[in-house]
């Protein structure tokens, strides 16, 4: 598949933790932040003035859970729980899988978790909270 | 791309896959292990589960217009709005 044209499809922008898709994804979205912190003082004129402090960027997501899913929520070691219960780091990507699209890409530890078994007609789901720890690069997907 | 595994695999990340497992990787990525024959490529609306390695894979296709059912109001006369007369 080559680069893609025009506005992208939600449909193939997907989390990868190392270099697999999280299985049957339904939701997932990058955000980033800077804390700005206030430079006004006495000798400002009428406007406020900022600067940029630090940088930090978070990832969520949600997913079907599947028992036998091959990268889910119970997965060994690779999984969102055993990823938060052994507080280890996930280098987590998110993409297309197009050659030429753009990709970011960073490490991240599992902030918040919540599996849900919703009404009676329903997919089991899960969603997560993922948080960005270092630097949030892009780069193109080769 | 969806790829599913014919030999035990272990990656870069320190993920272990397994015959029979379905996965979904980058294009690049996929090509890389097929090339590596530790994987095939498969349909790309496979669903990625650890499947058995001669397990029928699960596939979402879409219904075509053939085979889907025909709407509740399809063959329905069309709806005749009478206008009240004026007395």
């Amino acid at each position: 598949m080559a680069q893609t044209v025009g506005t992208v499809l939600a449909k193939n922008m997907k989390m990868y933790f190392g270099a697999t898709a999280i299985t049957c994804q339904v939701d997932v979205s990058l955000s980033g932040s800077s804390n700005l912190f206030e430079t006004t003082c006495k000798d400002s004129g009428a406007n406020a003035s900022f600067l940029p402090g630090t940088k930090s960027w978070t990832a969520s997501g949600s997913a079907n859970f599947a028992d036998d899913a091959t990268l889910g929520f119970n997965t060994a070691t690779t999984g969102i729980f055993d990823k938060w219960d052994d507080q280890a780091s996930i280098a987590i990507v998110f993409q297309t899988a197009a050659t030429g699209d753009t990709k970011w890409s960073g490490t991240a530890y599992v902030s918040s978790w919540t599996l849900n078994s919703s009404g009676n007609d329903e997919a089991v789901t899960y969603d997560f909270e993922l948080q960005g720890t270092g630097p949030l690069s892009m780069a193109i997907i080769s | 791309m969806k790829v599913k595994y014919i030999k035990t695999h272990t990656d870069e990340f320190g993920d272990v896959f397994q015959p029979g497992w379905v996965a979904e990787h980058t294009d690049a990525e996929g090509a890389r292990r097929v090339a590596l024959g530790v994987c095939v490529e498969v349909d790309p609306g496979a669903r990625a589960f650890k499947y058995q390695p001669d397990a029928e894979l699960s596939i979402e296709t879409c219904v075509t217009e053939d085979e889907a059912a025909p709407s509740p109001f399809q063959n329905s006369p069309p709806l005749v709005v009478a206008s009240k007369s004026k007395k």
